[in-house]
């Protein structure tokens, strides 16, 4: 027993589940813990993640601060399945009906496929309240079944809740269009959680603005906590004169997603092979290939076009992001466009210390974050002509870049760790447990 | 007594691949897959559930198993397509056709239609022997009501992969040359 405040963090996407996501939840349970709170996660199990996704990401999980106490519940899953001989023998032999009434059952308690989840969560954090009093709780998705417990678990422990939505559940950010009519259960369902919730917390400022205009009764419970730069893992990216003779190595490195402009990028690599500046260069994918093995194979096939210099070089754990930078002249930051949307790895791609590419359209709001790092190369348009100015202009920035320029960079990327941009929000917690 | 999974008994070099076609869902791509299937060498067989003819599409070379009339004689099935009224009028030397109304309705019901592919596994159990299951490699599916059968053989054969179609695996395994996807007539 601890006199500790106690945050109960709801993050099913836990080290080692490995994707985009885990970053910002490992990022809240080690800040939670260097600022002096108790923190307990609940965490979907291991094997769940093994079974989704086909790998783990052990290296991640000894990132996570020790004292951080993770709890692992063994989720619901069996409606996930979708290999029949995996199937339990209700499933496979009775498909139809066991699929309905399991719907049946999944819409009668939230309105997301992971919902049977949701009394799992409030049963355990009920059952770690009871033999340690949880001060708050705070969810952050998604899935976002997990602010239908959080809004549960503060109406039963009589407890405030804060929700972080690192992605947005009712807003598609991609077609910056509604997924829900107002009257959906998702939509009520999330006035509920906002509503109630004693903080809202998001990613960048359009998303909060979207928040504010939609539940102005909580307007004022808004807050925007950035992703940031885990720089205790990530660690110095050595400096490296440049050397003009030698081809110039290009790098993607993280999830690849297959809503990235993969094609369009390799039209622009294509166009701009044929430069001087690029003579020779290469192109190389770090990273996991979406998030569900199923995809794997057609986000892979869509890199590997024989395109001259481009090759796949596998995943990276981010405790791996600092030698695999070292190998890389240039970064490029492929990424959906979308006004909504703030790249993750681009606080990572900064410690760098590199020229790196923005492509994706100029209104995703990573343009923002980088409006201070000298060398980024955004696109103005995502066309194969843009892309092949800026991989020209890059490569010329990289046989340049000057050792004043790294140290810019890397100062630059030094503002946007996590625990500066966590800690405005960590101290209005602190004021909420203390009532 | 519980059925033991089979120690899989496989001819080498032959794939031998079932399609769980009850349904007719996805029925020319599944003939088109077969066909190639035994033209690469391989063992195919067709189940179905819908009282057709043999398609004339389907190569010879291709068995082909239909469970309807046995899917009839399970359980109370037999008594819903014994119809004491046709009894009589059979035995008054009336001519009857089609199946009894009472089939009709129960057979289009949808407390039926929901438990029909575990009905058709059960059916698909007096056929083992031409099934072979130790000799199976793979069970094409061609939808959910596939399910079922497709589960059961492979509780049975563990060796037994599922899909939509076949796989790479399933030619490297026996050895063979994978044979390029089949083509679609324009």
């Amino acid at each position: 027993m601890t006199a500790l405040p106690h945050v109960l963090l709801l993050g099913m996407q836990f080290p080692p589940a490995r994707g985009s996501g885990v970053y910002r939840i490992r990022g809240w349970a080690n800040h939670f813990a260097r600022r002096g709170f108790a923190v307990t996660v609940l965490a979907a199990d291991t094997d769940f993640w093994y079974q989704r996704a086909g790998v783990l990401d052990e290296e991640l999980e000894r990132t996570v601060d020790p004292r951080v106490r993770v709890v692992h519940v063994k989720v619901a899953r069996e409606h996930l399945v979708n290999r029949v001989g995996e199937m339990s023998w209700a499933h496979a032999n009775f498909p139809r009906l066991w699929t309905k009434s399991h719907q049946k059952f999944r819409e009668s308690i939230f309105p997301e496929v992971y919902s049977p989840m949701l009394p799992q969560f409030v049963a355990r954090g009920a059952a770690i309240h009871a033999k340690h009093r949880v001060d708050l709780v705070f969810a952050t998705g998604n899935p976002y079944t997990q602010y239908g417990a959080a809004y549960q678990l503060g109406r039963l422990l009589r407890r405030p809740y804060v929700v972080d939505y690192h992605d947005p559940w009712t807003l598609n950010p991609l077609t910056e269009s509604d997924v829900f009519s107002p009257a959906d259960p998702e939509s009520v369902w999330e006035r509920r959680i906002i509503e109630n919730a004693a903080l809202t917390v998001t990613v960048n400022d359009p998303l909060a603005e979207w928040y504010r205009d939609r539940y102005p009764a909580a307007r004022d419970r808004l807050r925007v906590v950035e992703n940031g730069l885990a720089e205790d893992v990530v660690g110095e990216v050595p400096w490296r004169e440049p050397e003009p003779d030698r081809p110039v190595r290009f790098g993607f490195v993280g999830t690849v997603r297959a809503d990235l402009p993969i094609e369009e990028y390799l039209d622009g690599w294509t166009l701009a092979r044929k430069e001087p500046e690029l003579a020779d260069a290469t192109m190389d994918f770090y990273g996991y290939l979406g998030f569900f093995t199923q995809n794997e194979a057609m986000i892979r096939a869509r890199i590997e076009t024989g395109v001259e210099g481009v090759s796949y070089r596998g995943p990276v754990s981010q405790t791996r992001l600092a030698e695999t930078y070292a190998g890389l002249d240039a970064l490029a930051m492929l990424l959906p466009s979308s006004i909504y949307m703030t790249a993750g790895k681009g606080y990572d791609y900064m410690a760098a210390g590199r020229p790196i590419l923005g492509i994706h359209d100029p209104r995703n709001h990573t343009t923002k974050v980088f409006e201070n790092y000298p060398l980024f190369f955004g696109v103005p348009a995502v066309t194969p002509e843009a892309i092949r100015d800026v991989l020209v202009a890059s490569a010329r920035a990289a046989r340049t870049q000057t050792h004043e320029q790294y140290e810019v960079c890397r100062a630059e990327a030094l503002r946007h760790t996590w625990d500066l941009n966590m800690q405005p929000v960590s101290d209005e917690v602190k004021e909420l447990i203390r009532g | 007594m519980a059925e033991q999974p089979i120690t899989p008994v496989r001819r080498a070099g032959r794939p031998r691949i079932v399609a769980a076609a009850v349904e007719s869902a996805r029925r020319t791509a599944t003939i088109r897959t077969l066909n190639q299937v035994v033209a690469a060498g391989g063992s195919a067989l067709l189940v179905t559930a819908d009282s057709l003819e043999r398609p004339e599409d389907l190569a010879p070379e291709v068995e082909m198993l239909d469970l309807s009339a046995t899917e009839r004689r399970l359980g109370l099935n037999r008594l819903l397509t014994r119809d004491p009224a046709r009894l009589l009028a059979r035995f008054r030397g009336t001519r009857i056709s089609g199946p009894s109304p009472a089939w009709v309705v129960v057979r289009r019901s949808k407390p039926y239609r929901m438990i029909r592919p575990w009905l058709l596994w059960r059916a698909l159990r007096r056929h083992l022997a031409e099934v072979r299951i130790g000799d199976v490699d793979h069970v094409i599916i061609v939808h959910q009501n596939s399910w079922p059968i497709a589960w059961q053989l492979h509780r049975r054969n563990p060796a037994v992969s599922i899909a939509y179609e076949v796989p790479a695996e399933v030619w490297e395994r026996a050895g063979r040359p994978v044979p390029p996807p089949p083509s679609v007539p324009a």
